[in-house]
């Protein structure tokens, strides 16, 4: 070999190493990985499709509410995917995208930035209306301020609980520390009140009433009132009373709240008011428990939940539901009296969790045995029963305070009409794919570096992709997607299990499943729109199966019209609903994939 | 086949795919588009929905709720702390957010939490702050003196 040649072989061979090195290191320098979802269509909510991004066991997507706003919501992946696998019987689809440890942490924590900012938004909103019934009260009312909490509380008669708690804590605070402070924050408020004119600020609005919160706390402290006999859920049916490690647990908590109490009464955060009502209340009610030997708790429902009548449908749903709550509630309770052994105890979040499950399964038992309005309301609970203060001392000018009202109200309509902007929906500019890569890229300082990190720099709704099924066939052309997986929509995983277990009578269970009225897999629901056939499993047949499905639904509608008078017209509208779905049919496309009720109602099992 | 003919065929079949690709292709985006309206919450439908999930709302693994939660908490924290950096926010704002994002999680007492420290120390240096210039910012600057500080402090050189 001459040596021009031997010293290009060898030039090369430095260049494959080089290169593949880096693979190599691009490779093992892609530690992390978060999963593009994309759930296919069926009738319903999001009939369309949906899409998401799941972060580790957690879900980030874009969801529609009833007040109009379009939101980023954080769902946990078993919750997402009960819903839209178990319920929506939808399948899902995954595509996996490597990414390097840096930046899978920046995703992550700008969409939880994203949410924080968005929460920022709603608190703005929720102060402003706050500030508004304020104001609307010291107008209209005169004496009598609404206080967040005041109503746990009952002044006419006194706690020993209270009592006791007042004793020890004056050993810790400077002498007549109470009276003292009671007396400042009257003085603080005459001054606010006294300032209060057509100038002041929303800020300066919020002060009071958070000065009012810290009045009224002080007094409960000081006349020792007891618990609001109306907020106290007291032990349930056939729940067994304390045991000795678990009052152990709660004399540990209740000397938590003590320090809790003392630490607010000296702290400088301006909505120490609400925060200290709450902490005395959980003191009572703890101590109530140790006394009576049973657990309490106090009803963690606001005052303006939605409350549902129970018809017969719903019940059905409760009666299916109980056992489910109701080991919920127990296994919270076994969690909290547990903390006490964990290396880092979180009691709070703990007892929060137990006192809600406790409610909701109290809220379920009385609206079944007594077939009484069953108060419905999502998320975390936190009591919060509002209770009038009298208005003493507190001039009030009402003039100046109907000016500054609509100047405030000025303010909070135009602050408002800029976040809904913020928070709205729209059809293809507006929707789940194009926030969700909007959200995405703005996590990167450009597209260069996005286009590095992900493979690609997606514009949000570029060529349809606003559409998620587009949108998802654009992530795996484009991003780094390593793998992919789908998950079978709920009937045919069901399908898939049945031909495993007979796998030489494929022909007859197809036959038997591929319709809706001999189907063991499927029941025909209401809420679903007419249709015979099944077609989300065969793409030959489906445009004559969709022939079929449509004439079965526009001969439904038919029927229908008689029976207008009746319902409503709601059998008209699914008729009409069953012929829309039954279109895309006809193209070799499918969206119908009928949808499951209450029969399947537990998460756990809904793991994949 | 002559070549013209074998050209038209081709022509015409390919037409005849493009035709049937671009129907096609209208009817999903058509019907995508009417009804690519995305998911409408959960508990926000008709009763019988909101009774589903709202009482069957926790979905998660039960056993994991309070330290999945706790971890949920430092995590917005951490969010909130760099999100008050960035805008250069004042005591109040940053506070009023810890309280809200605290009650979210079943959290009254936050400045008791050790978590919400350790936290807020994550967050900071997340932000790019510089250890000296931590006790110049609003709220911090007030935290210097107490032993909470030095929760912050230690979350931030980990």
């Amino acid at each position: 070999m001459s040596l021009k040649a031997g010293k290009f072989y060898s030039q090369l061979l430095v260049c494959f190493f080089l290169i593949g090195f880096n693979l190599s290191h691009a490779t093992t320098d892609r530690q992390e990985s978060l999963e593009f979802v994309y759930v296919n269509s069926n009738i319903g909510e999001a009939a369309g499709g949906h899409t998401a991004l799941r972060i580790g066991d957690h879900i980030f997507h874009y969801q529609f509410f009833p007040n109009r706003r379009f939101l980023l919501v954080r769902d946990s992946w078993q919750h997402f995917f009960f819903f839209y696998h178990e319920l929506f019987n939808r399948s899902i689809h995954l595509a996996t995208l490597k990414l390097t440890r840096n930046d899978y942490y920046k995703i992550k924590n700008q969409f939880t930035h994203l949410l924080i900012k968005q929460q920022q938004s709603l608190n703005i909103l929720k102060e402003g209306e706050a500030n508004k019934r304020l104001l609307d009260e010291l107008i209209t009312q005169h004496h009598f301020l609404t206080i967040p909490r005041l109503g746990l509380f009952d002044f006419f008669d006194e706690s020993e609980a209270m009592l006791k708690l007042l004793t020890q804590l004056k050993t810790h605070l400077p002498p007549s520390f109470l009276n003292h402070q009671i007396s400042q924050v009257k003085k603080d408020l005459q001054q606010r009140a006294s300032s209060l004119n057509n100038n002041s600020t929303e800020q300066a609005i919020t002060h009071i009433q958070r000065k009012w919160a810290w009045l009224a706390a002080l007094q409960v402290l000081e006349e020792s009132a007891t618990l609001n006999p109306e907020i106290i859920f007291y032990p349930l049916a056939n729940e067994k009373p304390l045991s000795q490690q678990e009052k152990e647990v709660l004399s540990q908590y209740a000397q938590q709240l003590e320090h809790s109490i003392l630490s607010l009464l000296e702290s400088s955060r301006s909505d120490k008011g609400s925060a200290l009502l709450l902490q005395m209340a959980k003191y009572q009610v703890i101590i109530l428990s140790l006394n009576t030997g049973y657990l309490t708790t106090l009803d963690p429902f606001p005052q303006s939940v939605k409350s549902v009548s129970i018809n017969d449908e719903e019940r059905a749903i409760l009666e299916r539901l109980y056992d489910y709550v109701k080991n919920n509630a127990q296994i919270q309770r076994q969690l909290f009296f547990a903390e006490i052994f964990a290396e880092t105890q979180y009691y709070e979040i703990a007892w929060s969790l137990l006192e809600s499950s406790r409610a909701r399964f109290y809220e379920l038992d009385q609206g079944i045995k007594h077939e009484q309005v069953v108060r419905l309301s999502a998320g975390t609970l936190i009591p919060s029963r509002t209770g009038k203060i009298l208005l003493t001392d507190f001039p009030i000018k009402v003039n100046e305070l109907q000016s500054l009202a609509r100047k405030i109200d000025r303010q909070y309509n135009i602050k408002k009409l800029k976040i809904e902007k913020q928070l709205s929906y729209h059809i293809t500019q507006n929707n789940c794919a194009t926030e969700l890569i909007q959200s995405l890229n703005s996590a990167f300082q450009s597209p260069l570096e996005a286009k590095k990190a992900l493979g690609a720099w997606l514009s949000p709704g570029e060529k349809i992709s606003f559409i998620p099924f587009i949108f998802y066939q654009k992530i795996l052309a484009e991003y780094y997607i390593k793998g992919t997986q789908v998950i079978p929509s709920r009937r045919l995983k069901n399908l898939a299990a049945l031909y495993h277990e007979q796998p030489d009578n494929k022909f007859m269970i197809w036959l038997h499943e591929n319709n809706v009225l001999s189907s063991t897999l499927y029941k025909v629901r209401k809420e679903d729109t007419p249709f015979l056939f099944f077609t989300d499993d065969q793409i030959l047949s489906r445009p004559i199966l969709g022939v079929i499905n449509f004439s079965y639904a526009a001969i439904h509608g038919i029927v229908s019209l008689f029976r207008l008078p009746f319902d409503q017209g709601d059998g008209l509208y699914q008729a009409s609903r069953g012929m829309f779905f039954s279109l895309p049919e006809l193209a070799f496309w499918n969206i119908r994939k009928g949808t499951y009720g209450h029969t399947n109602l537990t998460p756990t099992e809904a793991s994949p | 086949m002559p070549y013209h003919l074998l050209f038209s065929r081709t022509l015409f079949s390919r037409t005849l795919f493009s035709c049937t690709l671009f129907s096609r292709t209208l009817i999903i985006a058509l019907c995508s588009t009417f009804i690519s309206a995305c998911s409408i919450s959960y508990s926000s439908g008709k009763s019988s929905d909101s009774i589903q999930s709202i009482f069957s709302s926790s979905g998660g693994s039960q056993e994991k709720e309070s330290t999945e939660s706790a971890s949920l908490y430092q995590e917005d924290i951490m969010a909130a702390t760099v999100s008050f950096v960035k805008t250069e926010g004042t005591n109040f704002d940053f506070q009023n957010q810890i309280s809200f994002i605290a009650q979210s999680h079943g959290i009254t007492d936050w400045e008791n939490e050790k978590a919400t420290y350790i936290a807020m120390g994550e967050g900071l240096h997340q932000a790019g702050v510089t250890q000296d210039n931590i006790r110049t910012l609003p709220y911090f600057n007030r935290l210097s003196s107490s032993s909470n500080y030095s929760n912050i402090l230690q979350a931030y050189q980990e």
